[in-house]
Protein backbone atom coordinates (compact mmCIF):
# COMPACT_ATOMS: atom_id res chain seq x y z
CA UNK A 1 0.00 0.00 0.00
CA UNK A 2 2.60 2.22 1.14
CA UNK A 3 4.89 1.30 -2.14
CA UNK A 4 1.75 2.37 -4.55
CA UNK A 5 1.13 5.67 -2.81
CA UNK A 6 4.92 6.50 -3.00
CA UNK A 7 4.21 5.58 -6.85
CA UNK A 8 1.43 7.50 -7.26
CA UNK A 9 3.22 10.54 -5.51
CA UNK A 10 5.98 9.92 -7.57
CA UNK A 11 4.30 10.20 -10.93
CA UNK A 12 1.68 13.15 -9.81
CA UNK A 13 5.24 15.43 -9.07
CA UNK A 14 6.30 13.90 -12.80
CA UNK A 15 3.43 15.06 -14.72
CA UNK A 16 3.22 18.02 -12.40
CA UNK A 17 6.61 18.53 -13.90
CA UNK A 18 5.69 17.58 -17.40
CA UNK A 19 2.32 20.27 -17.22
CA UNK A 20 4.32 23.28 -15.73
CA UNK A 21 6.86 22.69 -18.83
CA UNK A 22 4.11 22.70 -21.73
CA UNK A 23 2.01 25.55 -20.03
CA UNK A 24 5.12 27.87 -19.63
CA UNK A 25 5.97 27.29 -22.63
CA UNK A 26 3.06 27.38 -24.82
CA UNK A 27 1.70 30.70 -22.71
CA UNK A 28 5.29 32.19 -23.51
CA UNK A 29 6.19 32.40 -19.73
CA UNK A 30 9.06 30.38 -20.36
CA UNK A 31 10.89 32.90 -22.19
CA UNK A 32 10.89 34.80 -18.57
CA UNK A 33 13.75 32.33 -17.75
CA UNK A 34 15.17 31.19 -21.06
CA UNK A 35 16.40 32.07 -24.58
CA UNK A 36 13.31 30.93 -26.88
CA UNK A 37 15.66 28.99 -28.78
CA UNK A 38 15.19 26.39 -26.52
CA UNK A 39 11.31 26.13 -26.20
CA UNK A 40 11.30 23.31 -28.63
CA UNK A 41 13.92 20.78 -26.53
CA UNK A 42 11.71 21.97 -23.47
CA UNK A 43 8.49 20.44 -25.32
CA UNK A 44 10.13 17.41 -26.33
CA UNK A 45 11.48 16.84 -22.08
CA UNK A 46 8.13 17.95 -21.51
CA UNK A 47 7.07 14.44 -23.82
CA UNK A 48 9.73 12.30 -21.93
CA UNK A 49 8.88 13.49 -18.37
CA UNK A 50 5.01 12.82 -18.78
CA UNK A 51 6.19 9.32 -19.85
CA UNK A 52 8.90 8.59 -17.07
CA UNK A 53 5.40 9.14 -14.59
CA UNK A 54 3.55 6.79 -16.76
CA UNK A 55 6.13 4.02 -16.63
CA UNK A 56 6.81 4.86 -13.08
CA UNK A 57 3.26 3.90 -12.34
CA UNK A 58 3.48 0.63 -13.70
CA UNK A 59 7.49 -0.08 -11.90
CA UNK A 60 7.87 -2.70 -9.15
CA UNK A 61 11.15 -0.56 -7.91
CA UNK A 62 10.52 1.44 -5.14
CA UNK A 63 10.88 5.33 -6.37
CA UNK A 64 13.90 6.85 -4.72
CA UNK A 65 12.46 8.97 -1.85
CA UNK A 66 15.69 12.13 -2.50
CA UNK A 67 15.03 12.35 -6.10
CA UNK A 68 11.33 12.59 -5.32
CA UNK A 69 11.52 15.14 -2.72
CA UNK A 70 14.59 16.93 -4.60
CA UNK A 71 11.69 17.07 -7.65
CA UNK A 72 9.22 18.93 -5.49
CA UNK A 73 11.34 22.04 -4.73
CA UNK A 74 11.47 23.77 -8.38
CA UNK A 75 7.53 22.28 -9.03
CA UNK A 76 6.71 24.15 -5.61
CA UNK A 77 8.64 27.13 -6.92
CA UNK A 78 6.75 27.02 -10.30
CA UNK A 79 3.22 26.79 -9.12
CA UNK A 80 3.63 28.52 -6.25
CA UNK A 81 5.40 31.95 -7.30
CA UNK A 82 3.89 34.05 -10.16
CA UNK A 83 6.74 33.79 -12.99
CA UNK A 84 8.11 37.18 -13.36
CA UNK A 85 11.17 38.60 -15.23
CA UNK A 86 14.15 40.34 -13.28
CA UNK A 87 13.75 43.51 -11.95
CA UNK A 88 15.63 46.55 -11.80
CA UNK A 89 16.94 45.19 -7.90
CA UNK A 90 19.41 42.71 -10.02
CA UNK A 91 21.59 44.75 -11.56
CA UNK A 92 22.68 46.35 -8.57
CA UNK A 93 26.29 45.63 -9.29
CA UNK A 94 26.27 46.25 -12.63
CA UNK A 95 25.57 49.80 -12.69
CA UNK A 96 29.06 51.00 -14.28
CA UNK A 97 28.34 48.18 -17.27
CA UNK A 98 25.03 49.63 -18.12
CA UNK A 99 25.99 52.20 -20.80
CA UNK A 100 28.84 49.96 -22.67
CA UNK A 101 28.89 46.22 -23.73
CA UNK A 102 31.45 44.74 -26.08
CA UNK A 103 30.66 44.27 -29.63
CA UNK A 104 29.88 40.64 -30.75
CA UNK A 105 30.04 39.02 -34.10
CA UNK A 106 26.46 38.46 -33.50
CA UNK A 107 25.50 41.98 -33.57
CA UNK A 108 25.00 45.11 -36.23
CA UNK A 109 28.20 46.70 -37.07
CA UNK A 110 27.65 50.03 -35.39
CA UNK A 111 29.41 51.95 -37.98
CA UNK A 112 27.30 51.02 -40.27
CA UNK A 113 25.05 54.44 -40.86
CA UNK A 114 22.65 52.42 -43.28
CA UNK A 115 20.69 50.24 -40.80
CA UNK A 116 17.96 52.32 -38.94
CA UNK A 117 19.22 53.61 -36.17
CA UNK A 118 14.86 54.42 -35.26
CA UNK A 119 14.69 50.45 -35.08
CA UNK A 120 17.88 49.91 -32.50
CA UNK A 121 17.08 48.90 -29.10
CA UNK A 122 19.04 49.83 -26.05
CA UNK A 123 21.66 46.59 -26.85
CA UNK A 124 22.41 48.06 -29.82
CA UNK A 125 22.68 52.17 -28.69
CA UNK A 126 24.85 50.49 -25.88
CA UNK A 127 27.21 48.82 -28.35
CA UNK A 128 27.10 52.14 -30.52
CA UNK A 129 28.48 53.54 -27.21
CA UNK A 130 31.02 51.21 -26.74
CA UNK A 131 32.79 51.91 -29.88
CA UNK A 132 32.22 55.42 -30.42
CA UNK A 133 28.87 56.97 -30.01
CA UNK A 134 30.15 60.52 -31.13
CA UNK A 135 28.78 60.20 -35.13
CA UNK A 136 25.57 59.10 -33.77
CA UNK A 137 24.45 62.47 -31.70
CA UNK A 138 21.12 64.13 -33.40
CA UNK A 139 20.23 60.99 -34.12
CA UNK A 140 16.39 59.87 -33.35
CA UNK A 141 15.39 57.13 -31.12
CA UNK A 142 12.83 54.95 -30.04
CA UNK A 143 13.76 52.54 -27.07
CA UNK A 144 11.39 50.33 -24.06
CA UNK A 145 12.66 49.12 -21.11
CA UNK A 146 11.76 49.31 -17.32
CA UNK A 147 13.16 52.24 -14.96
CA UNK A 148 16.20 51.66 -12.55
CA UNK A 149 15.54 54.26 -10.01
CA UNK A 150 19.03 54.02 -7.10
CA UNK A 151 21.23 56.29 -6.02
CA UNK A 152 23.68 54.38 -6.77
CA UNK A 153 23.35 55.35 -10.11
CA UNK A 154 24.69 58.77 -9.42
CA UNK A 155 22.38 60.61 -11.98
CA UNK A 156 21.48 64.08 -12.32
CA UNK A 157 18.18 65.19 -10.75
CA UNK A 158 16.85 65.60 -14.27
CA UNK A 159 17.58 62.05 -15.89
CA UNK A 160 16.25 58.68 -14.74
CA UNK A 161 18.11 55.39 -16.44
CA UNK A 162 16.12 52.99 -17.90
CA UNK A 163 17.52 49.11 -18.97
CA UNK A 164 16.94 46.13 -20.15
CA UNK A 165 18.28 42.53 -19.59
CA UNK A 166 20.39 40.62 -22.71
CA UNK A 167 20.11 37.01 -22.46
CA UNK A 168 22.37 34.51 -23.79
CA UNK A 169 21.34 31.12 -22.57
CA UNK A 170 19.31 31.49 -18.94
CA UNK A 171 18.67 34.47 -16.28
CA UNK A 172 22.03 33.09 -14.71
CA UNK A 173 23.81 34.62 -17.50
CA UNK A 174 21.57 38.09 -17.71
CA UNK A 175 23.07 41.08 -18.55
CA UNK A 176 21.76 44.83 -18.40
CA UNK A 177 22.32 47.62 -20.97
CA UNK A 178 20.32 50.75 -19.96
CA UNK A 179 21.10 54.48 -21.05
CA UNK A 180 20.03 57.92 -19.28
CA UNK A 181 17.33 59.75 -20.31
CA UNK A 182 16.90 62.89 -19.46
CA UNK A 183 13.08 64.13 -18.61
CA UNK A 184 11.50 67.06 -16.67
CA UNK A 185 10.40 64.62 -13.88
CA UNK A 186 12.39 61.83 -14.08
CA UNK A 187 10.63 60.15 -10.31
CA UNK A 188 7.83 60.20 -11.74
CA UNK A 189 7.99 56.60 -12.92
CA UNK A 190 8.54 53.92 -10.06
CA UNK A 191 11.64 51.53 -10.40
CA UNK A 192 10.69 48.18 -12.67
CA UNK A 193 8.00 50.83 -14.63
CA UNK A 194 8.26 50.07 -18.90
CA UNK A 195 8.27 52.88 -20.70
CA UNK A 196 8.44 53.75 -24.39
CA UNK A 197 10.70 56.85 -25.00
CA UNK A 198 11.53 58.56 -27.89
CA UNK A 199 14.02 61.28 -28.07
CA UNK A 200 17.36 62.29 -29.85
CA UNK A 201 20.96 60.84 -29.09
CA UNK A 202 23.26 63.63 -27.13
CA UNK A 203 26.69 62.90 -26.24
CA UNK A 204 27.47 63.16 -22.53
CA UNK A 205 31.48 63.12 -20.93
CA UNK A 206 30.56 63.94 -17.30
CA UNK A 207 32.67 61.01 -16.61
CA UNK A 208 35.33 61.66 -19.06
CA UNK A 209 34.45 59.15 -21.30
CA UNK A 210 31.79 60.06 -24.34
CA UNK A 211 28.44 57.80 -23.57
CA UNK A 212 24.95 58.09 -25.03
CA UNK A 213 22.07 60.50 -23.76
CA UNK A 214 18.85 60.24 -24.93
CA UNK A 215 17.28 63.12 -24.43
CA UNK A 216 13.31 62.46 -24.16
CA UNK A 217 10.69 64.08 -26.19
CA UNK A 218 7.86 61.41 -25.28
CA UNK A 219 7.71 59.16 -22.90
CA UNK A 220 4.87 56.54 -22.43
CA UNK A 221 4.58 53.91 -19.90
CA UNK A 222 3.95 50.54 -21.41
CA UNK A 223 2.52 46.72 -20.48
CA UNK A 224 5.76 44.91 -19.90
CA UNK A 225 6.73 43.20 -23.20
CA UNK A 226 6.13 39.27 -23.34
CA UNK A 227 9.60 38.90 -24.13
CA UNK A 228 11.32 41.10 -22.04
CA UNK A 229 14.71 40.26 -22.50
CA UNK A 230 16.71 41.37 -25.44
CA UNK A 231 17.89 38.42 -27.74
CA UNK A 232 20.78 38.93 -29.34
CA UNK B 1 8.49 39.31 -1.83
CA UNK B 2 11.89 40.30 -0.77
CA UNK B 3 13.34 41.47 -4.39
CA UNK B 4 16.40 39.18 -4.08
CA UNK B 5 14.31 36.55 -3.00
CA UNK B 6 12.58 37.21 -5.79
CA UNK B 7 15.86 37.13 -8.04
CA UNK B 8 17.10 34.10 -6.46
CA UNK B 9 13.68 32.34 -7.80
CA UNK B 10 13.98 33.86 -11.21
CA UNK B 11 17.78 32.24 -11.46
CA UNK B 12 17.19 29.36 -9.94
CA UNK B 13 13.71 28.50 -11.96
CA UNK B 14 16.38 29.74 -15.17
CA UNK B 15 18.91 27.19 -14.47
CA UNK B 16 16.68 24.72 -13.72
CA UNK B 17 14.50 25.30 -16.73
CA UNK B 18 17.55 25.44 -18.95
CA UNK B 19 19.35 22.17 -17.37
CA UNK B 20 16.45 19.71 -17.38
CA UNK B 21 16.34 18.84 -21.19
CA UNK B 22 19.79 18.36 -20.65
CA UNK B 23 19.84 15.87 -18.05
CA UNK B 24 16.84 13.81 -19.70
CA UNK B 25 18.79 13.63 -22.77
CA UNK B 26 22.01 11.94 -20.32
CA UNK B 27 19.56 10.34 -18.20
CA UNK B 28 17.88 8.75 -21.86
CA UNK B 29 21.69 8.16 -23.47
CA UNK B 30 22.95 6.58 -19.36
CA UNK B 31 19.75 4.39 -19.72
CA UNK B 32 20.31 3.11 -23.51
CA UNK B 33 24.13 2.63 -21.97
CA UNK B 34 23.14 0.69 -19.80
CA UNK B 35 20.32 -1.43 -21.45
CA UNK B 36 22.04 -1.86 -24.69
CA UNK B 37 26.09 -1.98 -24.69
CA UNK B 38 27.26 -5.11 -23.61
CA UNK B 39 30.00 -5.37 -21.47
CA UNK B 40 32.10 -7.54 -22.85
CA UNK B 41 31.95 -5.65 -26.11
CA UNK B 42 32.83 -2.49 -24.27
CA UNK B 43 35.61 -4.33 -22.64
CA UNK B 44 36.73 -5.70 -25.81
CA UNK B 45 36.45 -2.31 -27.95
CA UNK B 46 37.93 0.21 -24.99
CA UNK B 47 42.02 0.05 -24.33
CA UNK B 48 42.76 -1.39 -20.55
CA UNK B 49 45.50 1.51 -20.56
CA UNK B 50 44.42 4.10 -18.53
CA UNK B 51 45.86 7.00 -20.46
CA UNK B 52 44.40 5.61 -23.89
CA UNK B 53 41.28 4.96 -22.14
CA UNK B 54 41.37 8.97 -21.17
CA UNK B 55 42.62 9.63 -24.67
CA UNK B 56 39.27 8.22 -26.16
CA UNK B 57 36.94 9.41 -23.43
CA UNK B 58 38.08 13.12 -24.15
CA UNK B 59 36.94 13.16 -27.58
CA UNK B 60 33.98 10.68 -27.80
CA UNK B 61 31.75 13.68 -26.89
CA UNK B 62 31.43 14.74 -30.70
CA UNK B 63 29.16 12.15 -30.76
CA UNK B 64 27.11 13.21 -27.41
CA UNK B 65 25.81 16.77 -28.14
CA UNK B 66 25.00 17.03 -24.09
CA UNK B 67 26.89 19.58 -21.88
CA UNK B 68 27.57 18.14 -18.06
CA UNK B 69 24.16 17.93 -16.64
CA UNK B 70 23.96 15.07 -19.22
CA UNK B 71 27.56 14.03 -19.73
CA UNK B 72 27.94 12.94 -15.79
CA UNK B 73 25.06 10.91 -15.62
CA UNK B 74 26.54 9.25 -19.58
CA UNK B 75 29.89 8.86 -17.93
CA UNK B 76 28.70 6.81 -14.92
CA UNK B 77 26.53 4.28 -17.03
CA UNK B 78 30.05 3.84 -19.18
CA UNK B 79 31.99 2.97 -15.87
CA UNK B 80 29.40 1.02 -14.82
CA UNK B 81 29.16 -1.18 -17.65
CA UNK B 82 32.98 -1.96 -16.92
CA UNK B 83 34.60 1.32 -18.96
CA UNK B 84 37.72 2.08 -17.65
CA UNK B 85 37.25 4.57 -15.25
CA UNK B 86 39.48 7.33 -16.98
CA UNK B 87 37.25 6.96 -19.91
CA UNK B 88 34.30 8.15 -17.91
CA UNK B 89 35.96 10.63 -16.09
CA UNK B 90 37.61 12.00 -19.33
CA UNK B 91 34.20 11.88 -21.27
CA UNK B 92 32.39 13.62 -17.92
CA UNK B 93 34.81 16.19 -17.95
CA UNK B 94 35.60 16.99 -21.88
CA UNK B 95 32.17 16.37 -23.42
CA UNK B 96 30.84 19.98 -22.06
CA UNK B 97 33.55 21.42 -24.90
CA UNK B 98 34.02 18.29 -27.04
CA UNK B 99 30.70 18.22 -29.17
CA UNK B 100 29.09 19.56 -31.99
CA UNK B 101 27.01 22.09 -30.22
CA UNK B 102 29.51 24.00 -28.36
CA UNK B 103 32.25 23.62 -31.01
CA UNK B 104 29.79 25.60 -33.24
CA UNK B 105 29.13 28.25 -30.80
CA UNK B 106 32.83 28.79 -29.89
CA UNK B 107 33.41 29.32 -33.72
CA UNK B 108 30.81 31.68 -34.48
CA UNK B 109 31.83 33.58 -31.50
CA UNK B 110 34.96 33.86 -32.10
CA UNK B 111 36.44 33.47 -35.52
CA UNK B 112 35.32 36.67 -36.51
CA UNK B 113 37.07 38.16 -33.54
CA UNK B 114 40.28 36.77 -33.05
CA UNK B 115 40.62 33.92 -36.14
CA UNK B 116 40.74 30.49 -35.77
CA UNK B 117 43.85 30.07 -33.02
CA UNK B 118 41.27 31.04 -30.02
CA UNK B 119 38.42 27.78 -30.89
CA UNK B 120 41.80 25.42 -31.26
CA UNK B 121 42.99 26.53 -28.29
CA UNK B 122 39.66 26.12 -26.22
CA UNK B 123 39.63 22.42 -27.72
CA UNK B 124 42.97 21.49 -27.26
CA UNK B 125 43.34 22.59 -23.69
CA UNK B 126 39.90 20.85 -22.77
CA UNK B 127 41.33 17.50 -23.76
CA UNK B 128 44.79 18.22 -22.45
CA UNK B 129 43.38 19.38 -19.01
CA UNK B 130 40.56 16.12 -19.54
CA UNK B 131 43.39 14.14 -20.01
CA UNK B 132 45.98 14.73 -17.61
CA UNK B 133 43.26 14.91 -14.88
CA UNK B 134 41.89 11.67 -15.77
CA UNK B 135 45.11 9.77 -15.84
CA UNK B 136 46.14 11.35 -12.13
CA UNK B 137 43.19 9.87 -10.95
CA UNK B 138 43.71 6.17 -9.89
CA UNK B 139 40.81 5.05 -8.00
CA UNK B 140 37.55 4.48 -9.47
CA UNK B 141 34.35 6.28 -8.19
CA UNK B 142 33.81 5.76 -4.67
CA UNK B 143 29.99 6.55 -5.39
CA UNK B 144 27.52 4.15 -6.96
CA UNK B 145 28.25 3.97 -10.59
CA UNK B 146 24.77 2.86 -11.59
CA UNK B 147 21.48 3.64 -10.50
CA UNK B 148 19.26 1.23 -8.01
CA UNK B 149 16.93 -0.06 -10.41
CA UNK B 150 19.51 -0.38 -13.06
CA UNK B 151 21.51 -2.85 -10.45
CA UNK B 152 18.28 -4.94 -9.76
CA UNK B 153 17.05 -5.41 -12.96
CA UNK B 154 13.64 -5.80 -11.77
CA UNK B 155 11.48 -5.86 -15.32
CA UNK B 156 9.32 -8.62 -16.86
CA UNK B 157 10.56 -10.50 -20.23
CA UNK B 158 7.30 -9.56 -22.07
CA UNK B 159 7.85 -5.72 -21.27
CA UNK B 160 8.26 -3.41 -24.44
CA UNK B 161 12.42 -2.82 -24.79
CA UNK B 162 11.09 0.95 -25.07
CA UNK B 163 9.35 1.24 -21.58
CA UNK B 164 11.91 -0.64 -19.46
CA UNK B 165 14.37 1.96 -21.22
CA UNK B 166 12.05 4.65 -19.98
CA UNK B 167 12.34 2.96 -16.61
CA UNK B 168 15.52 2.78 -16.03
CA UNK B 169 16.33 6.33 -17.76
CA UNK B 170 13.95 7.56 -15.09
CA UNK B 171 15.44 6.27 -12.26
CA UNK B 172 18.46 7.48 -13.35
CA UNK B 173 17.13 11.34 -13.99
CA UNK B 174 15.68 11.18 -10.62
CA UNK B 175 18.72 10.11 -8.81
CA UNK B 176 20.71 12.68 -10.95
CA UNK B 177 18.23 15.41 -10.77
CA UNK B 178 18.35 15.95 -6.69
CA UNK B 179 22.13 17.03 -7.99
CA UNK B 180 21.05 19.53 -10.23
CA UNK B 181 18.43 20.74 -7.95
CA UNK B 182 21.00 21.72 -5.43
CA UNK B 183 23.88 23.02 -7.67
CA UNK B 184 21.26 25.50 -8.96
CA UNK B 185 19.97 26.47 -5.90
CA UNK B 186 23.82 26.88 -4.99
CA UNK B 187 24.43 28.87 -7.73
CA UNK B 188 21.36 30.97 -7.24
CA UNK B 189 22.06 32.00 -4.19
CA UNK B 190 25.78 33.39 -4.55
CA UNK B 191 24.62 35.45 -7.68
CA UNK B 192 22.01 37.18 -5.93
CA UNK B 193 23.62 37.17 -2.96
CA UNK B 194 27.28 37.34 -3.43
CA UNK B 195 28.90 40.35 -5.65
CA UNK B 196 30.38 39.49 -8.72
CA UNK B 197 32.31 42.96 -8.56
CA UNK B 198 35.38 42.19 -6.56
CA UNK B 199 35.99 39.24 -8.95
CA UNK B 200 36.12 41.74 -12.07
CA UNK B 201 38.72 43.73 -10.13
CA UNK B 202 40.87 41.54 -9.79
CA UNK B 203 40.71 40.24 -13.12
CA UNK B 204 42.05 43.32 -14.00
CA UNK B 205 45.54 42.34 -13.00
CA UNK B 206 47.04 40.13 -15.26
CA UNK B 207 48.58 37.50 -12.69
CA UNK B 208 45.27 37.08 -11.06
CA UNK B 209 43.06 37.28 -14.16
CA UNK B 210 43.26 33.59 -14.81
CA UNK B 211 42.18 32.44 -11.21
CA UNK B 212 39.37 35.07 -11.59
CA UNK B 213 38.00 34.44 -14.23
CA UNK B 214 37.94 30.66 -13.07
CA UNK B 215 36.31 31.54 -10.47
CA UNK B 216 33.87 33.62 -12.25
CA UNK B 217 32.93 30.72 -14.21
CA UNK B 218 32.06 28.07 -11.38
CA UNK B 219 29.84 30.41 -9.93
CA UNK B 220 28.30 31.55 -12.74
CA UNK B 221 27.39 28.10 -13.61
CA UNK B 222 26.28 29.09 -17.25
CA UNK B 223 25.64 26.42 -19.59
CA UNK B 224 28.64 25.27 -22.04
CA UNK B 225 26.48 25.74 -25.13
CA UNK B 226 26.77 29.31 -24.91
CA UNK B 227 29.72 30.12 -22.44
CA UNK B 228 31.56 31.49 -26.00
CA UNK B 229 29.22 34.78 -26.04
CA UNK B 230 29.68 35.15 -22.58
CA UNK B 231 33.59 34.81 -22.86
CA UNK B 232 34.11 37.07 -26.40
CA UNK B 233 31.83 40.10 -23.86
CA UNK B 234 34.32 39.63 -21.30
CA UNK B 235 37.34 39.89 -24.23
CA UNK B 236 36.98 43.24 -23.69
CA UNK B 237 37.70 44.14 -20.26
CA UNK B 238 40.07 41.02 -19.30
CA UNK B 239 43.11 39.34 -20.87
CA UNK B 240 42.40 36.22 -23.49
CA UNK B 241 44.27 34.04 -21.79
CA UNK B 242 41.81 34.69 -18.68
CA UNK B 243 39.33 34.20 -20.98
CA UNK B 244 40.86 30.81 -21.79
CA UNK B 245 40.25 29.83 -18.52
CA UNK B 246 37.29 30.67 -18.40
CA UNK B 247 35.72 28.74 -21.44
CA UNK B 248 37.99 25.61 -20.47
CA UNK B 249 37.50 25.43 -16.27
CA UNK B 250 34.01 26.89 -16.45
CA UNK B 251 32.37 23.64 -18.23
CA UNK B 252 34.25 21.32 -16.80
CA UNK B 253 33.43 22.45 -12.99
CA UNK B 254 31.11 24.70 -11.47
CA UNK B 255 28.94 25.05 -8.68
CA UNK B 256 26.00 23.08 -10.80
CA UNK B 257 28.21 20.31 -11.98
CA UNK B 258 30.05 20.04 -8.25
CA UNK B 259 26.98 18.17 -6.68
CA UNK B 260 26.47 16.13 -9.98
CA UNK B 261 30.01 14.95 -9.60
CA UNK B 262 29.86 14.08 -6.11
CA UNK B 263 26.56 11.84 -7.09
CA UNK B 264 28.33 10.09 -9.41
CA UNK B 265 31.81 9.41 -8.36
CA UNK B 266 31.71 10.26 -4.89
CA UNK B 267 33.68 12.71 -2.74
CA UNK B 268 37.31 11.79 -2.83
CA UNK B 269 37.07 11.62 -6.76
CA UNK B 270 35.00 15.04 -7.15
CA UNK B 271 37.97 16.57 -5.38
CA UNK B 272 41.24 15.54 -7.24
CA UNK B 273 39.16 16.16 -9.86
CA UNK B 274 38.33 19.60 -9.15
CA UNK B 275 41.77 20.26 -7.71
CA UNK B 276 43.89 18.94 -10.29
CA UNK B 277 41.66 20.33 -13.24
CA UNK B 278 42.08 23.77 -11.54
CA UNK B 279 45.60 23.48 -11.26
CA UNK B 280 46.35 22.39 -14.64
CA UNK B 281 43.78 24.73 -16.09
CA UNK B 282 45.35 27.65 -14.08
CA UNK B 283 48.85 26.77 -15.06
CA UNK B 284 48.39 25.85 -18.53
CA UNK B 285 46.90 29.40 -19.15
CA UNK B 286 49.33 31.36 -17.27
CA UNK B 287 51.85 29.95 -19.51
CA UNK B 288 50.22 30.29 -22.81
CA UNK B 289 49.41 34.13 -21.68
CA UNK B 290 52.80 34.83 -20.45
CA UNK B 291 54.18 33.48 -23.52
CA UNK B 292 51.99 35.77 -25.63
CA UNK B 293 50.34 32.37 -27.57
CA UNK B 294 46.38 34.36 -27.20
Amino acid sequence: MGLTIRRISMATILFALAGILSFRTATGQMALYIHPRYELLVYACALVVFLFGAVSLSSHATPPAFGTMFLLVPVCLAIGITPKPLGSAALVGQFHTLNAVAPSTQTINPTDTTTDRAQWDLYDWAIASSVDITPYAGSTATVEGFVVQNPDLGLPADQLMLARYVLKCCTADAGGVGMPVVWANPSLYAADTWLRVTGTITVESRTGVPRALLVATSVVPIEPPMRPYLLP
Amino acid sequence: MNAQLEQFVVIFLGIFYEAIPFLTIGALVSAGIHLFVDPAWLMAKLPRNPTLAACIGSVIGVLFPVCECGSIPAARSFIGRGAPAQFGYAFALAAPVINPIVLISTSVAFVGVTGWGFVWWRIGLTIAVAILTARSIASPPTSITTPPQAQTHQHNDDELPIVVWLRHAAIDWLDMLRFLVFGAAAAAIVQVFVSNDWLITIAANPWYAVPALMALAAIMAICSTVDAFIGLALLSTVAPNAVLAFLVFGPMIDLKSIPMFVGAFGERVTLRMITTTALITAAACLCIGGLGWV
